[in-house]
C-alpha cells in the first residue's frame, strides 16, 4: 500500500478537523479575577513555565496526530514485506518428557506458551491449526481463522504419558505437498535430528525452566520365584547428560509395605541393570527411586513404577504312556522354571499330549497336542504314506504356538501325506502343500476338540533330544491354555496389549488407573478378544475377561524420554512472527498515544 | 441592584431603622452630637470644673460651688459638634461581585448618621472619586440618600486609592470621619491614601468587604487571567502549588492592611459578603461606635 493511495490522502484531511479540536481543547478557560496583580506576583518567578506550556501543546499536538498515522496505518492491515503468510499447523509434542520441570514451568507449558505467541497472528488472510505428537500425531484443531478457537484448544490440552516416537513425524511428511500453502512447526524437546522429520518442518526446541536434570526407571520387570514365597526384581535406571553423579536408594513396597531397600549409585547415561529378590507373594508391588541430594528431579513420573507378581494358574497337561520319560521332562521343564505349566493326570488335565496312536480321552474334548500321526488318527480325514524330507514352509506367520520355535529349520522326520478334515487351519507345510502343523478348533456339535497336530515323530531323529521339543511343547500348551500372552509384570506406557484369559468369542473390559477419582470417573473399555488396548497412562489397570478379574501395570519406562535434554540453550531453529498482526500492535500505540495525550490533557484541565 | 428590593425596600429601612434604635441606646441616645470629643465648649455633658476667669460666661458659673467656697467656679462641658460622615464607596469593577454588600453597609451608617443629625457625604471610589451622595443632614434626606446609593454603578478602569485620596483632601479640609468601603486590593497599594487621610486630620475607619472569590482560588489547569477593570490578560497554568501561594498573597496582602490600619490608629472591619450588613453594624456598633 503506498502512502499516496488515495486511502492515506483522504486520512491527511482527517488531520484537519483533528487539529481543530485540538485547538478547541487547549483553548484556555477565560477566569477574570479582581486581584489581578497579586496572580502577577505568584507568577513573577515562573516565567519559564510559559515555555513548557507551549512545548506541551505541541506535544500533545503530535502525539494526537501520531495516534491519527497509528490508527491509518492499522486499519490498512499492514504485513511486512517478508512475512510468511502461509497457513500455519503448530505440532506440540505432548510425550511424557514435555512434563518435566515445576509447576507452570514444564517444557509442556513453554511449547503452549509459544504456541499462543505464534496464533496470536492469525487473522483472516492465515489460518491456523493444532495437532500433538507423541507416538502418534492427532489433530487437535482443524485449519481455522479464530484465533480464540485455537487458544481455547490450546487451553485444554495436556501432556500424555506416552513417549515420543519417531515414526509419527512421518505422517508430517506426508505434508510434503502443501508446502506452498501450509507451513509446520513442531514444538518439542526433542532432539531434532532424532524425529528425522522433513527439511521444511520447522522445529522450535523448548525446555523446562528451573529443574532440568531428571533420572528414573528405564526398565523393571519382577517374576514370582519357583516357591511362591520371593519375588525376582529387575530394574534399570537411568540419568540425564549432565546429572553429577550421586546416590540413592530404590524402595521396594509391596501393597504400600517397603519391604526392601536397595542402595544405588547414579551418573548420567544409563546405569547397570540390577537384578535382586525379595520377600513376598503374590500382589502389587513398587519400585521408588529417592536420590540423597537431589529430593526432586525434572520428571517425578519416571521415579515410581508399580508391578504386579501374579497368582501362578499352570496348565495341566497329561502325557501318553509311550514315549513318557521324554514328554514329561518337556513339561517338567517349564514347571519348576516359570510355572506355566504341571504335570497332571489325564482326569485333571486341561490338555493332553498325545501320540497318534494313542486312544482317545475318556472326555473326548479335552484338547490335545498331537505328535506321530498314524493312519486312522482322528485328526485327519486320511494318514499316508511318510514324506520324504520335507522341507517346512510357514503358512501363518507369527503364530503364538510357534512363537519361540525356527520352523523352517525343523527335520519333521516321520511325517505323513495327509488330508484334513473341516475346522482345520494349516499353519506350516510343506514344499508340495502337504500340511506340517495344523490346528483344530472345537465346532459346536463336534466331538472332536481343540488340538494342535505336529506331523512328526519326536522320537525318530533325535527330536526329543532337541532343545527345541520341549519349546515346542511350552508353545503349544500355553497356545491352547489361552496363555500364548502371558502379561508381563509391567508394560511401558503406550504399549498395547490384549487382555489376558480372553479365549475365542470373547470380550472383557479394561479400567483405567483411576487417579483423579475426586474429579472424573476412570475410563472403562470393552475390549474383544484378539483386539489390543494401548495403556495410556501408568498405574494399575482393572481386567474383567468374562468374568476372571486381573490387573495389568504400566509405567514410565522410556529412555529416551527420562534422559531428558539438559542443554540449558536450545538453539530456536526457525524464525517466525509471533504475537499480535502489526494492525493490532499499531492499534495499541494508538491507544497509548491517546492516553499519554489525555494525560497531558488532565494536567491542562487540573493542573 | 434595583430600587424595589434594593436600599429603598421597605423592609430594608427597617432593618436600617432598628440599626438606628440600636445605635441610640449603644451611643447614650443623643441624637445630636453622638460623637464625643476631647474639645471643652458648649454642651450638655458635663465635662470638668474651672476657675472663673473675666470673659468666661457667667451661666457657667456653678453657684452652689460658690456657697459653700465662695469661689468662682465654672463648669465645663464637652463641646458637641456637628460630625461630617465621608463615606468612600468602592464602585470599581473589582466590587461588581461586592457591591450590593458595600452598598447596604454603607447606606447603614450613612442612615444612622443622618438619624444623628451628623452630615453624610457619600464617594464613588474608582479611578477617580465620583460624588453619590451630595453633603447633607437631617431625616429628610434619608431615602434620597439611600437611592443615590442604590442607583450608584461600578465605573472606572482602574482603581486609583491614592488619587481618591488626594482628591478628598482638597474637597474636604475640615475634619470628618471617613469611612472607606472596599477590598482593599488596589494595585497601587493603600498605604499611601491612608496616610493622606491621616495627615488631614479625619478619622479613618475602613471596611474591608471581600467575598470567597478574592480569598481563595479554585481555578485548577490551563486558565486565561484577565484583570476585570483593566482587561489584562494572562494565559498560565494553576497548579494546587500557585492556588495555595494565591490565597497566601491575599492573606499577606489582607495582613498587610491590618498592620497598617493598627500603625496609624485606624479603625477596620474585615468581613465577607456571607455576613448579613446588620451583623457587621452592629458589631461596629457594640465596639463603641466608629472610634478607632
Amino acid at each position: 500500500m503506498s502512502l499516496l493511495s488515495p486511502g492515506f490522502l483522504f486520512a491527511a484531511v482527517l488531520a484537519l478537523p483533528l487539529v481543530a479540536i485540538f485547538l478547541l481543547k487547549v483553548r484556555p478557560r477565560r477566569a477574570p479575577v479582581t486581584a489581578y496583580f497579586l496572580w502577577d506576583r505568584v507568577f513573577v518567578e515562573k516565567q519559564s513555565s510559559a515555555f513548557f506550556r507551549k512545548l506541551r501543546d505541541v506535544l500533545s499536538l503530535a502525539l494526537l496526530l501520531l495516534a491519527l498515522a497509528a490508527c491509518v496505518f492499522a486499519a490498512s492491515r499492514p504485513v511486512p514485506t517478508d512475512a510468511d503468510d502461509r497457513d500455519l499447523l503448530v505440532v506440540i509434542d505432548d510425550s511424557v518428557s514435555m512434563t518435566a520441570g515445576v509447576g507452570n514451568g514444564s517444557a509442556f507449558d513453554a511449547a503452549k506458551a509459544e504456541a499462543r505467541g505464534l496464533l496470536t497472528g492469525i487473522s483472516d488472510e492465515r489460518r491456523g491449526a493444532i495437532a500433538t505428537m507423541s507416538d502418534a500425531v492427532r489433530m487437535q484443531r482443524f485449519l481455522t481463522t479464530e484465533p480464540a478457537s485455537l487458544r481455547k484448544q490450546l487451553d485444554a490440552l495436556e501432556p500424555s504419558w506416552l513417549p515420543t516416537d519417531a515414526s509419527a513425524a512421518t505422517v508430517l511428511q506426508g505434508l510434503d505437498g502443501f508446502a506452498d500453502s501450509l507451513r509446520t512447526v513442531v514444538l518439542t524437546d526433542a532432539s531434532p535430528e532424532t524425529l528425522g522429520l522433513p527439511d521444511d518442518v520447522g522445529v522450535i526446541s523448548v525446555a523446562a525452566s528451573g529443574e532440568r536434570d531428571n533420572a528414573g526407571f528405564i526398565a523393571a520387570d519382577l517374576q514370582l520365584g519357583a516357591d511362591g514365597d520371593e519375588v525376582i526384581i529387575f530394574f534399570q535406571l537411568a540419568a540425564s547428560a549432565s546429572l553429577a553423579e550421586q546416590s540413592g536408594e530404590v524402595v521396594v513396597s509391596r501393597d504400600g509395605r517397603a519391604i526392601k531397600i536397595i542402595p544405588v549409585t547414579l551418573a548420567a547415561g544409563e546405569a547397570s541393570p540390577i537384578i535382586t529378590t525379595a520377600a513376598g507373594g503374590p500382589g502389587v508391588y513398587q519400585l521408588e527411586l529417592a536420590l540423597d541430594d537431589r529430593p526432586s528431579d525434572a520428571m517425578p513420573s519416571d521415579n515410581r513404577v508399580q508391578l504386579i507378581a501374579r497368582e501362578p494358574q499352570p496348565i495341566r497337561v497329561a502325557v501318553p504312556p509311550a514315549s513318557r520319560f521324554f514328554f514329561e521332562n518337556a513339561i517338567i521343564a517349564f514347571e519348576q522354571s516359570e510355572g506355566i505349566v504341571r504335570l497332571t493326570p489325564e482326569v485333571r488335565a486341561d490338555i493332553r499330549l498325545e501320540r497318534g496312536s494313542d486312544v482317545p480321552p475318556a472326555d473326548a474334548r479335552l484338547g490335545a497336542i498331537v505328535f506321530a500321526l498314524e493312519p486312522g488318527s482322528r485328526w485327519a480325514a486320511t494318514v499316508g504314506d511318510e514324506l520324504a524330507a520335507p522341507i517346512p514352509r510357514i503358512v501363518a506367520q507369527n503364530h503364538p504356538a510357534l512363537r519361540f520355535i525356527p520352523i523352517e529349520s525343523l527335520t519333521f522326520t516321520g511325517a505323513r501325506a495327509v488330508t484334513l478334515a473341516t475346522g482345520t487351519a494349516v499353519l506350516v507345510e510343506d514344499q508340495a502343500g502337504n500340511p506340517l502343523v495344523w490346528q483344530r478348533r472345537a465346532l459346536p456339535g463336534d466331538d472332536t476338540p481343540s488340538g494342535l497336530v505336529f506331523n512328526m515323530d519326536p522320537s525318530r531323529g533325535d527330536f526329543f533330544l532337541s532343545p527345541y521339543f520341549p519349546l515346542l511343547v511350552r508353545g503349544a500348551t500355553a497356545y491352547l491354555g489361552g496363555r500364548s500372552d502371558e502379561p508381563r509384570a509391567v508394560f511401558p506406557t503406550g504399549a498395547a496389549v490384549a487382555l489376558p484369559g480372553l479365549t475365542p468369542d470373547q470380550s472383557g473390559t479394561i479400567t483405567n488407573p483411576n487417579t483423579n477419582a475426586a474429579e472424573t470417573p476412570a475410563a472403562v473399555r470393552t475390549v474383544a478378544f484378539g483386539d489390543r488396548t494401548p495403556l495410556t497412562e501408568p498405574g494399575i489397570y482393572d481386567i474383567d475377561a468374562s468374568g476372571i478379574e486381573s490387573q495389568l501395570a504400566a509405567a514410565v519406562l522410556h529412555r529416551g524420554e527420562t534422559i531428558t535434554n539438559a542443554a540449558t540453550d536450545l538453539p530456536q531453529l526457525v524464525e517466525l512472527a509471533r504475537g499480535a498482526p502489526w494492525w493490532v500492535k499499531l492499534a495499541a500505540v494508538a491507544v497509548l498515544l491517546l492516553i499519554a495525550e489525555e494525560a497531558l490533557y488532565h494536567t491542562r484541565k487540573v493542573g | 441592584m434595583s430600587s424595589s428590593a434594593g436600599l429603598t425596600d421597605p423592609a430594608f429601612i427597617r432593618r436600617l431603622e432598628s440599626l438606628s434604635l440600636l445605635a441610640r441606646r449603644v451611643l447614650g441616645g443623643k441624637l445630636q452630637a453622638d460623637r464625643r470629643t476631647n474639645r471643652k465648649g458648649m454642651g450638655v455633658q458635663f465635662a470638668d470644673y474651672a476657675e472663673y476667669n473675666i470673659g468666661d460666661d457667667h451661666r457657667a458659673i456653678d453657684w452652689r460651688v460658690f456657697g459653700r467656697l465662695e469661689q468662682l467656679i465654672i463648669k465645663l462641658f464637652e463641646l458637641e459638634e456637628d460630625m461630617t460622615l465621608v463615606v468612600l464607596l468602592d464602585t470599581s469593577r473589582s466590587m461588581a461581585s461586592k457591591l450590593d454588600h458595600a452598598k447596604r453597609l454603607a447606606a447603614a451608617l450613612a442612615y444612622i448618621a443622618l438619624q444623628g443629625l451628623d452630615q453624610v457625604v457619600v464617594y464613588g471610589l474608582s479611578d477617580k472619586l465620583q460624588t453619590i451622595v451630595e453633603p447633607c443632614h437631617g431625616r429628610a434626606k434619608l431615602l434620597p440618600m439611600l437611592r443615590a446609593i442604590d442607583t450608584a454603578e461600578s465605573s472606572g478602569v482602574d482603581s486609583d486609592f491614592d488619587a481618591c485620596c488626594r482628591t478628598l483632601q482638597a474637597r474636604h479640609r475640615r475634619r470628618a470621619m471617613v469611612l472607606p468601603v472596599s477590598d482593599f486590593l488596589f494595585p497601587t497599594g493603600f498605604e499611601r491614601g491612608l496616610g493622606l487621610l491621616r495627615y488631614s486630620n479625619h478619622e479613618v475607619f475602613c471596611l474591608q468587604v471581600q467575598d470567597d472569590a478574592d480569598r481563595r482560588c479554585d481555578l485548577r489547569g490551563d486558565a486565561d487571567l484577565e484583570c476585570v477593570e483593566t482587561g489584562q490578560r494572562r494565559r498560565v497554568t494553576i497548579t494546587p502549588t500557585e492556588a495555595a501561594a494565591y490565597e497566601r498573597a491575599v492573606q499577606d496582602w489582607n495582613e498587610s492592611l491590618r498592620t497598617a490600619c493598627v500603625r496609624a490608629g485606624t479603625g477596620l472591619v474585615s468581613t465577607t459578603t456571607d455576613i448579613a450588613f446588620d451583623d457587621i453594624i452592629q458589631r461596629i456598633l457594640r465596639r463603641g461606635g466608629l472610634v478607632a
